[in-house]
């Protein structure tokens, strides 16, 4: 009778046993895993579990970007090295260009935010037309692009049709209407929504007011659930306004009625020439002062004029001086 | 004389001769006694004999053994002596012995001797070899059970993943049974929900092993063993592992009384009475083990059974009654949904569809015949026609209650883990059926091990692809940054995130996420901190939203799971 009943009762606990043995040994629950540890802990098992990059921190900063444009990169990060070593410090930001069409250059995002910084694409859509890119027609190549910038997980700082209050490219005043281009920027900013590339810092760049008086930018605006950044590109030119307040000045005064995002001069240089010097100090001088600007991003490429700083050793002493400011320049925060 | 002598008689052919050549001219007179010693009859003739016991047969022997041979060799044939045959040989020496023959005794009729009583009654012997309840045979049946427990469990760790919202819920909502189960945790609740299914096969086969034999009680649990419903229920942290373990006991102790008195059907009504507060789907089977009870009585036949029926069905109803006085009415029996009925049947069909055939089949074959005729011979108690198809028609109608109750209702919620409970009784026809058909002394195993490929195969599938808990762990590790104690928010999987997230929050601060007008008025509301939904696309309330931002958006780390992404929004 005892054998029996204690015999299968044995083999009964002891498969049970061996069942719940398994269930500790195999009862891994990432989900459990994910509240306990610390977000940079669970990176150990896939790349997937990595939480996405928050770009929150980024828009804005205490300090001032220091970003600069030059051949070769972001794709190589030797020209920024040697411009570091000309100016005395580091960038946070490198300027790249992309047309409409190209892939995303996800190896230059990851090698400057390697290097502490963040890549600041000028997305040109030079071919299909805004209204192609708005109507959805696009939408592939948008996708493909939007998944390449998610899947890179490094902040990217997107500035989609620049100047386009300007009527020297495609996507100006000549050939489209602020409506179309606000439309195209909604659908763009939905698909990377839609697709998940929420570490786009998005810049609505125009060009500053001054040659184009005529051309009002509050059509061109998509709203600020679309847009971080204002960018402002503006060049210092022989010709032009001289003060921080009259070369960007007008295009704020604009830009403050209708957003207070934080700004950013987005693309500029000084032509060489005398005033360069007095130009660097007045550029440098407003960035800092101004509580609004969060920094520029100086154009430093031999096209149509030799923006290059180096090639003024008196304006390149006088950008070492400046820049040197703590105030200019800090890494981008690795998570 | 000895039986030495009697022996030596046969066994030495010189004192034979030897006895011949001495006494050849009584040769006649030798006939003459033997045909007296025929008049004493077989036995008479050795009334001294019987002290000899066993003798008794070499006695009858003898009787034929002479008589034959005397048809045709009359005078010379060697004859063994006898106490007659001793006593007429004295007066050998004088002439004819009819002249002075006179018995000197009278023989006396032995008595009779009276039938010992017996000391032991063999019992009836079973009919069929497998049936025959020795150790071995019962040490094959579970070291067999014991293999496709192993299966089963198996089956049942293949399924992983984080919690589903429903696990989430039980394991955060503070009642008695869960408070307890919530301390194991999910990987404890999940255990404790398999060693219950394992348990409930075990009892299945102990059943059907009662109810019919050891072979047919294997193939129901092999069956059962590997159903979608029953490795999603050993994987589920839910309390419809526990209720389907009770319905398992309470068959289980139906079977083990059915031939003790009506009242010993109260042991399992308590465990037929508590199945229904811990998944309130085990009510639709309370009817059916009444039934069950009265079919499965053994030997009271008639007003006995229905006897037992009744005490079982008022045990039952009473206990229930006090249960919902005590506990309440188990909530979510009734919800109305708007499933379609067809699709939900349909689903069924899939899910349950290969055992029900089956267990028709084995209904057929049992109502045509109450056992497979492995041994023609064998005779014993059998149920009779009309007690045979009702068992037949009760356990195949059973599979059907859940999925039609559920189509009637058009609510398919945890459908696929309800139809285990009808399936639960339908089972037991299910092995008889793979039994029959696998014929008489395993006459067709290819049969049997085809069935339960195709069932391992069918529900190895269907579990894979319902067994798909939201990959919420990214979302989970997103979400913690974002929380804290005072916030408020907006989630399409509340339960989900109450539960991970308890060191962090508080099961209040998360409300479940409304769809379409309902979101957008939510959103627009504003007063929550963040919003997380499982949707491909940003719906159309958030779009353009002021006041949130997309934080992130988490895909599932299986792509193909078909999983909607986790998007987070939290203030800008």
């Amino acid at each position: 009778m005892i054998r029996k009943t204690v015999l299968p009762l044995c083999a009964a606990v002891m498969s049970l046993a061996a069942v719940a043995g398994c269930g500790v040994l195999g009862g891994d629950d990432p989900a459990a895993e994910a509240a306990k540890k610390p977000a940079a802990g669970s990176s150990s098992k896939a790349s997937g579990a990595q939480p996405p990059y928050d770009v929150k921190p980024l828009l804005h900063p205490d300090k001032e970007y220091f970003g600069v444009a030059l051949n070769g990169a972001p794709s190589s990060l030797k020209p920024v090295d040697a411009f570091a070593e000309t100016v005395g410090k580091k960038p946070d930001m490198v300027g790249s260009y992309s047309s409409w069409g190209d892939g995303f250059n996800a190896k230059g995002a990851q090698n400057i935010f390697g290097d502490g910084g963040l890549m600041y694409v000028s997305w040109e859509p030079f071919k299909p037309g805004l209204d192609k890119i708005a109507d959805g027609s696009q939408d592939t190549y948008i996708k493909k692009y939007a998944d390449s910038v998610r899947k890179t997980n490094v902040p990217v700082a997107i500035s989609f049709g620049h100047e386009m209050n300007g009527h020297w490219y495609p996507w100006g005043t000549k050939d489209t209407t602020p409506a179309t281009f606000v439309k195209a920027w909604r659908h763009i900013h939905d698909v990377f929504q839609d697709v998940g590339a929420t570490n786009v810092i998005w810049v609505w760049s125009p060009n500053v007011v001054n040659p184009v008086p005529s051309v009002k930018l509050k059509p061109y605006w998509p709203g600020d659930a679309y847009v971080d950044w204002v960018g402002i590109v503006g060049y210092w030119t022989r010709t032009g306004a001289h003060t921080f307040d009259t070369l960007y000045g007008p295009t704020r005064e604009q830009i403050d009625a209708f957003t207070d995002k934080p700004v950013l001069i987005s693309e500029t240089s000084s032509e060489p020439g005398e005033r360069r010097r007095a130009d660097v100090r007045a550029l440098l001088g407003g960035v800092k002062a101004d509580k609004d600007v969060i920094g520029f991003l100086w154009f430093n490429i031999p096209k149509r004029a030799d923006w290059r700083i180096q090639s003024s050793p008196l304006a390149l002493a006088e950008f070492k001086r400046l820049i040197a400011d703590d105030d200019f320049g800090f890494e981008v925060p690795r998570s | 004389m000895t039986t030495q002598q009697q022996d030596g008689g046969w066994s030495e052919p010189g004192q034979q001769q030897d006895w011949q050549q001495h006494h050849p001219p009584y040769s006649e007179q030798q006939q003459q006694v033997y045909d007296d010693r025929q008049a004493y009859g077989d036995q008479q003739a050795y009334g001294d004999q019987q002290a000899y016991g066993d003798q008794q047969a070499y006695g009858d022997q003898q009787a034929y053994g002479y008589q034959q041979p005397y048809g045709g060799q009359q005078p010379y044939i060697p004859q063994q002596p006898t106490p007659g045959q001793q006593h007429y040989a004295r007066p050998n020496t004088g002439g004819s012995d009819a002249e002075y023959y006179v018995p000197e005794y009278t023989v006396v009729e032995p008595e009779p001797e009276p039938e010992p009583e017996p000391g032991y009654v063999l019992p009836e012997v079973p009919v069929s070899a497998w049936s025959v309840d020795n150790s071995r045979s019962a040490w094959i049946s579970r070291g067999v059970l014991l293999l496709i427990l192993l299966v089963q469990a198996g089956l049942s760790f293949r399924l992983d993943g984080s919690a589903f919202p429903q696990e989430a819920k039980f394991l955060t909502s503070d009642g008695e049974l869960s408070g307890l189960v919530s301390q194991l945790g999910l990987a404890g609740a999940r255990a404790l929900s398999l060693a219950w299914a394992l348990g409930a096969t075990a009892l299945l086969f102990g059943a059907t092993r009662l109810l019919f034999n050891a072979r047919a009680g294997l193939a129901a649990a092999a069956m059962y063993s590997v159903l979608e419903s029953t490795a999603f229920t050993g994987r589920y942290a839910s309390p419809h592992s526990l209720s389907l373990f009770l319905l398992a006991a309470a068959l289980w102790l139906l079977a083990r009384t059915r031939q003790a008195g009506p009242a010993a059907v109260l042991l399992a009504a308590p465990f037929a009475a508590l199945a229904p507060f811990a998944a309130y789907a085990a009510a639709l089977y309370l009817p059916t083990l009444t039934v069950l009870a009265v079919l499965t009585a053994y030997r009271f036949r008639g007003a006995g059974a229905f006897l037992r029926g009744a005490i079982f069905a008022g045990a039952t109803g009473a206990l229930c009654f006090a249960g919902v006085q005590l506990a309440g009415t188990p909530s979510g029996w009734n919800v109305k949904g708007t499933d379609s009925a067809v699709e939900l049947l349909k689903e069924s069909a899939e899910w349950g569809g290969v055992v029900l055939l089956v267990a028709v089949i084995g209904a057929v074959g049992f109502i045509r015949r109450a056992r497979m005729g492995e041994m023609p011979w064998a005779e014993g108690g059998a149920p009779g026609a009309v007690r045979r198809s009702l068992l037949g028609l009760t356990m195949c109608a059973t599979a059907l209650l859940a999925p039609l109750y559920q189509a009637w209702l058009g609510n398919g919620s945890s459908l696929y883990i309800h139809v285990g409970f009808g399936l639960l009784f339908a089972v037991p026809m299910a092995g008889l059926g793979v039994s029959r058909m696998m014929g008489a002394h395993f006459r067709y195993p290819q049969i049997g091990i085809m069935i339960y490929v195709a069932a391992l195969v069918i529900g190895m599938a269907q579990t894979g692809g319902l067994y798909r808990p939201p990959d919420s762990a990214a979302m989970i590790g997103a979400l913690r940054e974002v929380v804290d104690t005072k916030g408020e928010y907006l989630t399409d999987d509340p339960e989900i995130s109450a539960y991970y997230l308890k060191a962090q929050t508080k099961p209040a601060q998360w409300h479940q996420a409304g769809q379409g007008a309902a979101l957008t008025a939510e959103v627009k509301k504003g007063s929550y901190d963040a919003i997380v939904l499982r949707t491909g696309s940003v719906p159309e309330a958030l779009r353009g939203s002021a006041d949130y931002r997309l934080l992130a958006v988490l895909r599932p780390s299986d792509k193909d799971g078909g999983q909607e992404p986790y998007r987070i929004w939290v203030k800008r």
